[in-house]
């Protein structure tokens, strides 16, 4: 119970260091904002008038002191740019974003494992080659350019799939691979290691030497055990695929966080960036809790801890 | 035997043939204009809606009004010629001091809520923009405005201090559209977002930053008097996708997922002009013209002689050949050809010629020192430049080469892609050698203006008192031939003292379907989709 709870305060913790973080960068960064908002040819006075409207005018500690307050209310602000509520912006933009995320994962999941164990089961064929050259394309090549190339061949060429937009199944099936198949690299060569070492443990030798057959052994005992560092690795693919959904909606053209992030960074609409990115924060902090937590179910040694 | 293989072989071939040709030739005027109505057209465009805003009042960007041109209508329009054609208001007379507009407005006109557009309204709107606390570009599209005066319902006479020449054409943009007084009372804040206009077509659905929905305003009968018909719209429906990146944006075209686009990227032109089931279209933006603009009251770059051998030493030519493929036209002077005031005089009046560059170099005291960069008095002849538009246009790749040619004559430049923030902030202060920009806009007053006289609180690049008498004459000259030569004696004097080199000539594309017909353009160059019409797939 106390560990959940610390869990849960530094969850807190990490989410207000970064709301903190957040609003100093953006402050600090050069750039007036009623200035930028105002346009060009506009006298000083309107844009003074401008700057007093926003509040902008005051102390920064105390647009800071405010800004937090109106979280613990729920209140998010409103929009520099065009006075919208941000929470509105904020949830109309987190479901495709999720939808994202979490279908890349599976495929970057789905694909690395059944691809590492086929690697480590056939380890120095030529599958296993031909495994290892793909994951290792796979890391190394950018999103944004697998992206692009899968519209290509999906979309223009064979007319299978649409290239832009978000609300259906079939398009989110492009962007999750494009975005997906660096996780899924990652993650292949990731299992094929661990599968590899663990069946060198002596415990499994020893399962060996009783005559238990490969595939029990296989999925009962040595994958259980190359999991723990793969789950791991999940938490932290989840934030790269965060940072990616950028670029991976930019190109698809699919509405979400990332894309939201962009524009408002560009008209430096604070409100929106930090409310963009409490949430991802919230996001990342709420993956790695599940993450610890299945720790303790695929190793039960790891409860010892809590002692 | 033989016979009768011929002529099932040549009649099959003519067939053929008929057919190719009928599916080439469905020319506009073989479908009748009853048959037109009807259907989608998906239309995407290259650029996002700046800060979401469709309020014309408040938007100074090209992506925004790309949208609010179908959504609003203006109490003019204006035609190729510089002319201008009855829109809502049916005629117009212009005072003998030339500081009154009187305008007699259509009577049966309606904004899509239902609020009747009136002399009132005329008044609302200009009212409006005068105290908006982020106008965009209304405010100073329109100048010099004192008051509207409502002489019955349906005749409005504006005021101005002195005259204002640009007025008109100012008048025929979007950000001079009008807009509905209630609606603005009504939704407050959220206006700016979800604005009411009389336009053919309305907004219905909307996702922000990815997608607008507009709907046909069926009421719609008071177009512009120069469009190609009367009464409603012919499209059903007009969706318009933000797709900025640009492999997407063509790729979307290619796979059917869009019906046309906007901005095709050099590279793809040719691809795209070869495609058989696609048209292209291209029009001139207005524009001052993409340029290369000098800081000239502080640093290196006050010294004119130095700004003219950083002109002589690049074969701007080449660059703009090699960067845009050929789909982008050289710029020789400051107004892009089409505009009033344009000064085709100044076409090819400079050639490349490092050799001179060199020399007039030498002459000034700036010798090569040992990293091939000159020296005067222990300085370096090094310039900076500050950007924030990433590479847009492709003017980064043109600023690399500029870089290159400036190194091979001894000048160094350093580039530097800041935030927009950072940026302004330089530019106020003055803490830059050079920056490169475009200015769209109807006429020739706003863009000059915008670039050659400082805003306030910037720094001034000019602080020449020959530049604004020049623009004050014309803006008081009511004769559109003298104000042109006006335009044209004041660019002469730009290209004497080199205080900015013009680079290229900015085209605005249009790659559609052949199943799309009629999208016009405006005159800022801004797609109209009032006369779009499709074919059904």
């Amino acid at each position: 119970m106390l560990y959940v709870l610390s869990r849960f305060g530094m969850a807190a913790g990490v989410i207000l260091g970064s709301v903190t973080l957040v609003f100093l960068i953006v402050n600090i960064l050069p750039g007036d904002v009623a200035t930028l908002l105002a346009g060009d040819d506009v006298p000083t006075e309107t844009v003074n008038q401008l700057r007093e409207k926003l509040g902008l005018d005051r102390p920064l500690i105390v647009q800071y002191l405010d800004y937090v307050a109106g979280l613990f209310q729920g209140d998010l602000g409103t929009s520099y740019a065009n006075s919208e509520p941000v929470l509105d912006r904020l949830l109309d933009n987190l479901g495709p974003t999720l939808a994202l995320t979490i279908s890349s994962m599976i495929v970057a999941i789905v694909l690395g494992l059944i691809l590492g164990i086929l690697s480590a089961v056939y380890q120095n064929k030529l599958l296993d080659g031909i495994i290892r050259v793909l994951s290792l394309v796979g890391v190394s090549t950018p999103n944004f350019w697998i992206g692009i190339l899968l519209i290509w061949i999906f979309s223009v060429q064979l007319h299978l799939l649409p290239s832009i937009g978000n609300g259906s199944f079939e398009q989110l099936i492009l962007p999750s691979i494009g975005l997906g198949i660096t996780g899924a690299g990652v993650i292949t060569r990731l299992i094929r290691n661990s599968i590899l070492e663990a069946s060198n443990e002596p415990f499994i030798r020893s399962l060996r030497g009783k005559g238990i057959g490969h595939r029990a052994i296989l999925f009962k005992h040595i994958l259980r055990h190359a999991l723990i560092p793969a789950v791991t690795m999940v938490g932290m693919i989840f934030g790269e695929m965060l940072a990616g959904s950028v670029v991976t909606e930019t190109v698809f053209s699919r509405q979400g966080l990332g894309r939201l992030i962009v524009d408002a960074i560009d008209q430096k609409d604070i409100p929106i960036i930090q409310g963009a990115i409490l949430f991802t924060a919230a996001f990342y902090v709420v993956i790695n809790m599940l993450v610890d937590i299945s720790y303790r179910l695929i190793d039960p040694r790891i409860r010892l801890n809590e002692k | 035997m033989k016979r009768l293989y011929l002529v099932i072989l040549f009649i099959s071939l003519l067939g053929l043939t008929a057919c190719q040709d009928a599916e080439r030739t469905i020319s506009a005027a073989d479908v009748a204009e009853n048959d037109r109505y009807g259907g989608t057209l998906t239309f995407a465009i290259s650029v996002p809606i700046v800060g979401d805003l469709l309020d014309p009042h408040r938007s100074a960007s090209p992506g925004n009004s790309r949208i609010q041109r179908s959504m609003f209508d203006s109490l003019v329009a204006q035609e190729e010629d510089g002319s201008f054609a009855p829109w809502l208001a049916t005629e117009w007379e212009i005072s003998e001091d030339q500081k009154s507009y009187t305008f007699h407005l259509q009577d049966d006109v309606t904004f899509t809520d239902g609020t009747p557009f009136n002399a009132e309204a005329v008044k609302f709107n200009f009212e409006r923009i005068k105290k908006l606390d982020a106008p965009g570009l209304a405010l100073s599209f329109i100048g010099p405005y004192e008051s509207t005066e409502i002489i019955d319902e349906h005749t409005v006479r504006i005021h101005f201090s002195k005259p204002f020449s640009p007025f008109l054409s100012n008048l025929a943009t979007e950000n001079l559209a009008m807009v509905s007084p209630t609606a603005v009372e009504e939704r407050g804040d959220s206006f700016a977002v979800n604005p009411v206009g009389s336009g053919p077509f309305k907004v219905t659905d909307y996702t922000l930053g990815t997608e607008y929905v507009l709907e046909r305003n069926e009421d719609y009968n008071w177009g512009p008097a120069n469009a190609g018909h009367t009464g409603k719209a012919y499209l059903d429906k007009l969706v318009i996708k933000i797709i900025t990146e640009d492999s997407t944006r063509v790729s979307s075209l290619h796979s059917g997922d869009v019906d046309a686009i906007d901005t095709i990227p050099p590279q793809h032109v040719e691809v795209l002009e070869n495609d058989k089931d696609l048209n292209i279209s291209e029009v001139e933006l207005l524009n001052y013209n993409a340029a290369i603009q000098f800081n000239a009251t502080e640093g290196l770059l006050q010294d004119r002689e130095l700004r003219e051998a950083l002109r002589l030493g690049v074969d701007w030519d080449a660059i703009v050949r090699t960067v845009y493929l050929g789909t982008y036209d050289r710029a020789y002077a400051t107004l892009s050809p089409s505009l009033l005031g344009a000064d085709t005089d100044l076409e090819g009046n400079w050639e490349f010629n490092a050799g001179e560059a060199e020399a007039m170099l030498d002459e000034l005291g700036w010798k090569k020192g040992a990293d091939g960069i000159r020296v005067k008095d222990g300085k370096r002849l090094s310039l900076e430049m500050i950007d924030f538009y990433a590479n847009r246009e492709k003017r980064m790749d043109v600023m690399t080469m500029v870089q290159n040619s400036w190194k091979n004559i001894g000048v160094e430049l350093n580039i530097h892609t800041i935030s927009r923030g950072e940026y302004t902030d330089r530019r106020m202060a003055g803490d830059y050698d050079m920056w490169i920009g475009s200015q769209y806009g109807p006429d020739p007053d706003g863009v000059l203006r915008a670039y050659l006289v400082a805003k306030e609180g910037y720094h001034d690049e000019y602080e020449d008192t020959r530049v604004t008498e020049l623009l004050d004459a014309a803006t008081d000259e009511q004769d559109t031939e003298k104000r042109a030569a006006l335009y044209q004696q004041l660019q002469e004097y730009l290209f004497e003292e080199v205080y900015s080199i013009p680079v290229y000539v900015l085209p605005y594309t249009v790659a559609a379907s052949k199943r799309v017909y009629d999208i016009d353009f405006d005159t800022k160059g801004s797609p109209y989709f009032y006369d779009t019409w499709v074919l059904p797939e």
